[in-house]
């Protein structure tokens, strides 16, 4: 049951419907039930996973909070986090090790063919921050089982986040929610904003990224246009995805964090965390990056690069090894593949690197008469941060390391942007010649592009059109919605979006 | 004034549906489908064939007459999944005295899922509005991506620059009395039974190849569970179900495609599972059977139409002792 599938549409509106016709004191029940219906509707017998990590970060919570001895309250954080996290590193990188293994000592060691439990990634992170919580006393534990079983399985998030905080979003649940118009206005608004993005643009890039990065021989003269289209497309289905997820949550009156902040306009590679995939790298912040640099191991190691490097170098160099180690997790998170495992590495070290030669930086700047805040340098560093992203995608979407490596190197050995030509875009019957397909996606994207700046500016874009006059609202709305099926393309795949492989 | 702009709201939303109903009609293409779901409602018949397009080219009902006194409709069709080929025998069950249902089983299509294209909704459109249609949507459509409902032309929305033709064509008496004139091409000429006869030319055309990989554990369990659906079905309202696999060219056995010798056994074993009749003609080499290259349209094993009427033949002989013993 996809997002995009009509059965969701109408397990949504009749959850809805339920939702708020009975007794409100009911309706955090309401939602535990149906997101179970979702659950074992997508996953069925997978649902035992979920259940044990809500059954064993609950039960671990309560004891937690009940025990004050240091050592017993580490070694339940400790066996909590080595059961969770060891449920998500044997069902999603035993193959990738055992492929590994097979590779370097020639064995034949037969792979698993299992299914991943729905949201594993997702529901397992959200699971052991709300442990973490409780460990450094940062919220109290949730005493109601069912209640805290709402929170790991609340169904708009299980495809693809974002990874909620119990701190922000459990009270929302379980709180008694009236039919708001204007609230449901703003979800629908936003449930259509990110089927736009999906359907119009991502779907329409879908179809150049897919030959241009599987085919790369043959289409070797448009590398650079691949990196581009899966940037257009990776980041409108992510964030397209998320907005829908964010706005059937507000159909049920839950807020859920943001996950995107226009980070195409990052002026820097750690901007850019800042503004891309929010809860995974806030979950990273406060659960891995913070603990790293807090730890007394890092403490000696900061002492010993002090002595040994000098003050300035001393101090960042323990920064610089928790973001590699931080986005080394990052890029493990992604996916079991060693290109996964470079994509993480190479934004960790670009953010351990300009960290630490950011005094060198600061010289240079200073020489060159370069002043920060001019419109220019700002231009410069978002178009910067831009092309180390494009890189970064190569490593991402490529068939491996090395075939990532000769893409780059075809960006700047050949240029032939006929060969986009050849590509035709769409499903039998309700197909797009090239040159049109790429109108609707740069049109597509001039839209969110100048949506976006507004939103920069801190322009509510959305509640402006909500305070128009109703036939405005009315029309656009309409509009939005009659582009999905006209220029919008057909899902390639069941699911539909990226993320929800995760 | 909120409940009217509520009222306002629901009217917009009835709106849409409604003009989009209309551009879902207006669009929809002319395919045979529309004339071979006629004829099962419509026609005197005891046999379908049901399968895929080497079915519908493959296995010709004038033969099948001719030398085993069937009466069938060809219903076989590219893009024809286990889901559309199940409705398709309900349907004839409920149309006309059903005795035997042929399945023709092309491997290949039981690795797929159904892609959203117009060929998604090939079959379900031109059911009759009823309760198995409901179903049909409830098992196939649901499912699919939410356009599909409100808004299906977007699977063939390409038709928006042909609304002049289309609009000759929707009034044309070739559409309301279900004529199968449109799909006579030189190259290809349906029957009045569904069967699509694929015609010889003397100059060398360059053959398809549209290869793909056989792996047996690529079988779509949605597919398997359908199959046992239609195994149940004919069973339990006595309908002899048989399954077959066409001939191939000789070449395209010896690669390494849908049609090879695990393939072969792996849908043995499928119909010995449910006692289900079942013969590959995929190498079978009895007169009457070609696999040379020569005799098909393409790699893939689409037959012209003499080969088609050979093979027919050979079927139509074979049937009852294919039924009688499980297998030749």
């Amino acid at each position: 049951m996809g997002l995009n599938s009509f059965l969701f549409v109408l397990f949504v509106v009749i959850s809805l419907f339920i939702y708020y016709v009975i007794p409100k004191k009911l309706q955090w029940i309401w939602l535990l039930v149906i997101s179970y219906v979702y659950y074992i509707t997508n996953s069925r017998g997978l649902v035992v996973f979920i259940a044990s990590t809500t059954l064993t970060t609950w039960y671990a919570g309560l004891t937690l909070e009940k025990t004050e001895e240091n050592k017993k309250r580490r070694l339940i954080v400790a066996l909590t986090l080595l059961f969770n996290f060891g449920i998500l590193a044997v069902l999603k990188y035993t193959n990738f090790l055992i492929v590994n293994i097979n590779d370097l000592f020639h064995t034949s060691i037969l792979q698993f063919s299992w299914a991943l439990p729905l949201g594993i990634s997702f529901y397992t992170f959200q699971s052991m921050g709300y442990l973490l919580d409780i460990c450094w006393k940062r919220t109290a534990a949730e005493k109601n089982l069912f209640r805290f079983a709402l929170f790991v399985s609340f169904f708009p998030q299980i495809l693809q986040g974002p990874i909620g905080r119990y701190s922000r979003l459990a009270h929302q649940l379980y709180e008694e929610h009236s039919f708001d118009p204007g609230r449901f206005e703003r979800g629908f608004q936003r449930i259509l904003w990110g089927f736009f993005k999906k359907m119009v643009i991502a779907d329409n890039a879908l179809y150049f990224v897919n030959p241009l990065f599987k085919e790369y021989q043959t289409y070797d003269g448009v590398a650079l246009f691949a990196t581009v289209f899966y940037a257009i497309q990776l980041y409108m289905d992510f964030s397209g995805g998320i907005d829908v997820v964010i706005g059937i949550a507000d159909l049920f009156g839950v807020t859920m964090d943001e996950n995107f902040r226009q980070p195409y306009f990052a002026v820097s590679i750690t901007d850019f965390w800042h503004r891309w995939h929010i809860t995974l790298g806030t979950w990273m912040k406060d659960y891995v990056f913070y603990p790293i640099s807090l730890s007394k191991w890092m403490g000696r190691f900061g002492k010993w690069s002090k002595k040994t490097f000098g003050k300035q170098t001393g101090r960042a160099l323990p920064i610089c090894v928790a973001n590699v180690i931080v986005f080394l997790i990052v890029g493990i998170w992604h996916g079991a593949a060693w290109k996964y495992i470079a994509y993480g590495l190479y934004n960790g070290f670009i953010i351990g690197l300009s960290g630490l030669l950011a005094p060198q930086y600061r010289e240079m700047r200073k020489k060159l008469k370069i002043t920060k805040d001019t419109r220019w340098f700002y231009v410069f560093q978002i178009v910067r941060t831009f092309v180390l992203v494009l890189i970064s995608f190569f490593f991402d979407m490529g068939n491996g390391f090395k075939d990532a490596l000769i893409m780059i190197r075809n960006c700047f050995t050949k240029f032939e942007p006929s060969q986009l030509l050849e590509i035709d875009v769409g499903t039998v019957a309700a197909s797009f010649k090239a040159p049109t397909a790429i109108l609707v996606i740069a049109i597509g994207c001039i839209i969110v592009f100048i949506v976006s700046v507004l939103k920069e500016r801190g322009v509510d874009v959305a509640g402006r059109i909500r305070s128009a006059n109703f036939a405005v609202r009315i029309l656009v709305y309409v509009i939005i919605l009659m582009l999905l099926p006209l220029v919008g393309q057909a899902p390639l795949s069941s699911g539909g979006f990226i993320y929800a492989q995760f | 004034m909120r409940n009217f702009k509520i009222f306002i709201c629901l009217l917009v939303c009835a709106a849409v549906l409604v003009v989009n109903a209309k551009m879902t009609d207006f669009l929809y293409p002319y395919n045979e489908m529309r004339v071979v779901v006629h004829k099962i409602q419509t026609a005197d018949y005891d046999t379908l064939i049901i399968g895929n397009s080497h079915g519908q080219c493959g296995i010709d009902p004038v033969a099948l007459e001719q030398f085993g006194g069937m009466h069938a409709i060809n219903a076989a069709s590219g893009n024809e999944f286990v889901i559309d080929a199940y409705y398709l025998v309900r349907l004839a069950a409920q149309s006309a005295d059903l005795k035997t249902v042929i399945y023709e089983i092309d491997s290949a299509y039981w690795m797929l899922d159904e892609a959203e294209n117009c060929e998604l909704v090939k079959v379900y459109h031109e059911f009759p509005p009823s309760k198995l249609k409901f179903r049909y949507f409830q098992d196939k459509i649901l499912k699919s991506d939410f356009r599909t409902v409100p808004f299906e032309w977007y699977l063939y929305r390409n038709y928006l620059g042909r609304i002049d033709s289309l609009r000759e064509m929707k009034s044309s008496d070739a559409y309301k009395n279900y004529s199968i004139e449109p799909f006579r091409s030189p190259v290809q000429l349906m029957q009045e039974n569904g069967f699509i006869a694929i015609q010889r030319f003397e100059e060398d055309a360059p053959k398809a190849d549209t290869s793909m990989t056989w792996h047996r554990e690529n079988v779509k369990e949605k597919h398997l569970k359908n199959f046992k659906r239609l195994v149940d079905f004919c069973r339990e309202n006595e309908i002899q179900l048989v399954c077959i696999m066409t001939p191939v060219p000789e070449v395209t056995f010896s690669k390494d495609q849908p049609f090879s010798e695990d393939s072969i056994a792996y849908f043995t074993a499928l119909c010995e599972s449910y006692d289900v009749p079942f013969h590959s003609y995929l190498t079978d080499g009895r007169d009457g059977i070609t696999h040379d290259l020569a005799d098909y349209d393409d790699y893939d094993g689409h037959m012209y139409f003499d080969s088609a009427y050979s093979f027919s033949a050979v079927l139509a002989i074979d049937l009852p002792k294919l039924i009688e013993n499980g297998k030749l």
